[in-house]
């Protein structure tokens, strides 16, 4: 069954409305993948007396808006970790919440402050004790830069509180998570945060 | 009264961090043996170089991993090595290594037994 409506002037008239391949240049897709959505009630559309098929501007405003939205509510996350054994159990425990988290593994300080120059995650859970660039270096040049201060940092160490005050201590406010992984915390953790940007979308 | 020792491996606990299912609990031991062979022979190298702080680093690791794996031994063992790798004569921690090896042998041979005992159903062989 098509959406497409009978020759329908007054709906022309009554709300703004463009043609299938301007959809399709707001959309970012092909006229066929428009012309689908339209089949599939997914975009309003009707024929003006002409026989010229029309799309309501308002219902490719809202798909896209839509799609922002559920970009936007997936969250960035971002682990360093120079132990390879522990990506991979992080790599897993995350493929088994099937959460809308986008997942970046690091396994050095320097590809992580690489990584988070290119594209800031909304989360960085950082191992501190690693070669070269080390965990420290990292939240502490997080936290003096205000580029980077909507980054959360939570500190995931195998080190006790003695051992990082002996390394320098941490800036205040960042938290710190003791080794083994404590994987009932993060995902309590994460559900908040998912939760508090599905509420921000939502109002 | 003497500390009681630390045990060897406790394959309850690989199974709790795999939540019980096969090819999780196969994942994870195939990267803990994976990780903990290349972790051992970088700890030869850099006692062989005498580099002392990377020995140290190392140790950190196996600390880590070896303890949420269920091989509580092999982690105290680990442990001794990042704080006595922070000195100076690399002769201690040669021996720590020979230590690390034999417990490391017994972890194998527990994470085996556990590997062994899954249902083959869902997931291939550990290798």
């Amino acid at each position: 069954m098509s959406s497409l409506q009978a020759p329908h002037p007054q709906a022309s008239d009554a709300e703004p409305a463009i043609s299938t391949h301007a959809a399709a240049r707001m959309l970012g897709v092909s006229v066929g993948t428009v012309l689908n959505m339209v089949d599939r009630g997914q975009l309003r559309a009707w024929r003006t007396a002409g026989g010229h098929r029309r799309i309501a501007r308002s219902a490719v405003t809202d798909h896209l808006s839509a799609r922002m939205r559920g970009q936007a509510a997936r969250l960035r996350v971002m682990v360093v970790e120079d132990a390879d054994f522990f990506r991979v159990a992080y790599a897993d425990q995350f493929e088994a919440w099937s959460l809308p988290v986008d997942l970046r593994l690091c396994d050095s300080g320097v590809e992580a402050m690489l990584e988070i120059g290119r594209q800031p995650p909304d989360i960085l859970f950082a191992d501190l004790r690693m070669p070269e660039i080390d965990g420290f270096a990292v939240v502490r040049t997080l936290r003096a830069d205000e580029r980077f201060a909507a980054i959360d940092v939570v500190v995931i160490t195998g080190l006790s509180d003695a051992e990082i005050a002996a390394g320098g201590g941490l800036p205040s406010g960042v938290p710190v998570w003791h080794k083994p992984i404590p994987f009932a915390q993060m995902r309590g953790y994460l559900d908040a945060r998912l939760s508090d940007g599905a509420r921000a979308i939502a109002t | 009264m003497t500390a009681m020792p630390e045990p060897d491996f406790d394959g309850a606990t690989l199974v709790r961090l795999g939540e019980g299912e096969s090819r999780r609990i196969r994942r994870l031991a195939s990267a803990f043996l994976a990780t903990t062979d290349r972790t051992l022979a970088e700890i030869a190298d850099a006692i062989g170089r005498c580099d002392l702080r990377a020995a140290s680093g190392f140790g950190h690791q196996l600390k880590s991993s070896a303890r949420w794996v269920g091989a509580p031994a092999l982690g105290l063992l680990a442990e001794r090595l990042e704080h006595l790798a922070a000195g100076a004569d690399p002769e201690p921690s040669a021996g720590l290594l020979a230590e690390m090896r034999l417990a490391y042998e017994r972890v194998r041979e527990g994470i085996a037994e556990v590997v062994d005992a899954l249902p083959a159903d869902d997931g291939g062989a550990m290798p």
